[in-house]
């Protein structure tokens, strides 16, 4: 290649990297215009409450950007109990309430919790039961004007560069068993993953295709066999695995394999009837159980 | 009375009656899926029936 030639292809090469430039802006300028999702995350903490309600799920999610998510709230007799515990936080507002699937022990607080609090947004399944305790809430979020979005896979609650808030279950609109339908939420902050199971089982562990790796989960229904297959867990491989369950519960949870299966891939299994309410705090890098 | 199928774990049903939630073992519900109404009620015709049946079992093996 001569001197000429090698200038001229130099020339070609700015041309086509400015061209490659000046493509790209429009959608930088796009990114950082503030959208209503958009937070700015000034090094505060994402703080996960895994709330002992007996034999039931609830979870209470403080946001690095302030905002805040309740994840189920247990039987109808805990709703006070979780009313409580988010009034205490000092919040008298919840911005993403989600009902994981239509069973009692997940959603049977929630209209108490419903009518304590101003509510943003509403998220459940489009699953159907006939329960007085599924009319009940239904009826409760008629009474107060609100509507329900439908949780599913794809659905994204935050997209930002530190905080992405997004359901990557349920994958189907029609299931043989009400867990299935189980709303499955994924909260990245940074580098540390938290992994929301509600009581999805091996069904529809086998149709999430999204990433699980996750630090944190907690586990599907309760450490029962119906979920936590083996490759699944292996999938998850957290530092922490959270079991929320009544102590001395009839149905004889969490089962022991489960517990094995879950440390097998070096997770610390913590369980709600041992510690009572657990809290597990994370910078976007490090996490703390408190 | 109704009671309505919440959920199945292991061998019990969990039925809901009152918005409260109960045990019952799944052998009693049968083929019942989450969702079914349950009705209990009361039978008398039968109640009295099994009643005549074991006093005449009594009748003859009672010596007074």
């Amino acid at each position: 290649m001569n001197k000429k030639n090698s200038k001229q292809l130099i020339f070609l090469s700015i041309i086509i990297f400015s061209i490659g430039i000046y493509k790209v802006i429009p959608s930088i300028e796009n990114y950082f215009k503030p959208t209503n999702n958009e937070v700015i995350t000034d090094g505060s903490l994402l703080s996960v409450h895994y709330l002992d309600v007996g034999q039931g799920d609830s979870e209470f999610i403080e946001l690095p950007n302030g905002e805040n998510i309740l994840i189920d709230a247990g039987e109808a007799e805990y709703g006070d109990t979780v009313s409580k515990y988010i009034s205490s936080l000092g919040y008298s507002e919840i911005n993403y309430l989600i009902g994981t699937h239509p069973h009692a022990d997940h959603i049977g607080g929630l209209s108490t919790v419903i009518n304590n609090f101003k509510i943003d947004s509403i998220y459940m399944p489009k699953a159907v039961t006939t329960t007085t305790i599924y009319e009940n809430l239904l009826d409760t979020i008629a009474n107060k004007g609100l509507s329900i979005n439908t949780g599913k896979s794809g659905v994204s609650l935050i997209d930002t560069d530190d905080l992405s808030v997004y359901m990557i279950a349920p994958n189907s609109s029609v299931y043989d068993d009400l867990n299935q339908y189980s709303i499955v939420l994924m909260i990245r902050y940074k580098n540390n993953k938290f992994l929301f199971m509600g009581d999805a089982g091996t069904v529809s562990e086998g149709e999430i295709t999204s990433d699980v790796s996750a630090n944190v989960i907690k586990v599907g229904h309760h450490g029962s066999s119906t979920a936590s297959s083996a490759s699944f867990v292996k999938k998850v491989s957290p530092e922490y695995a959270i079991i929320e369950v009544g102590a001395n519960n009839t149905y004889n949870l969490p089962k022991d394999t489960i517990i094995k299966r879950w440390e097998s891939v070096g997770a610390k299994v913590l369980r709600t009837d041992e510690s009572g309410n657990i809290t597990i705090i994370s910078d976007g890098n490090n996490i703390e159980v408190k | 009375m109704n009671v309505i199928i919440d959920r199945f774990e292991g061998e019990y049903a969990i039925v809901i009656y009152n918005n409260k939630s109960y045990n019952i073992p799944k052998i009693l519900v049968g083929n019942a899926s989450e969702g079914d109404v349950i009705t209990i009620t009361i039978n008398k015709e039968e109640t009295n029936n099994r009643k005549k049946i074991i006093e005449d079992k009594m009748a003859s093996l009672f010596k007074d």
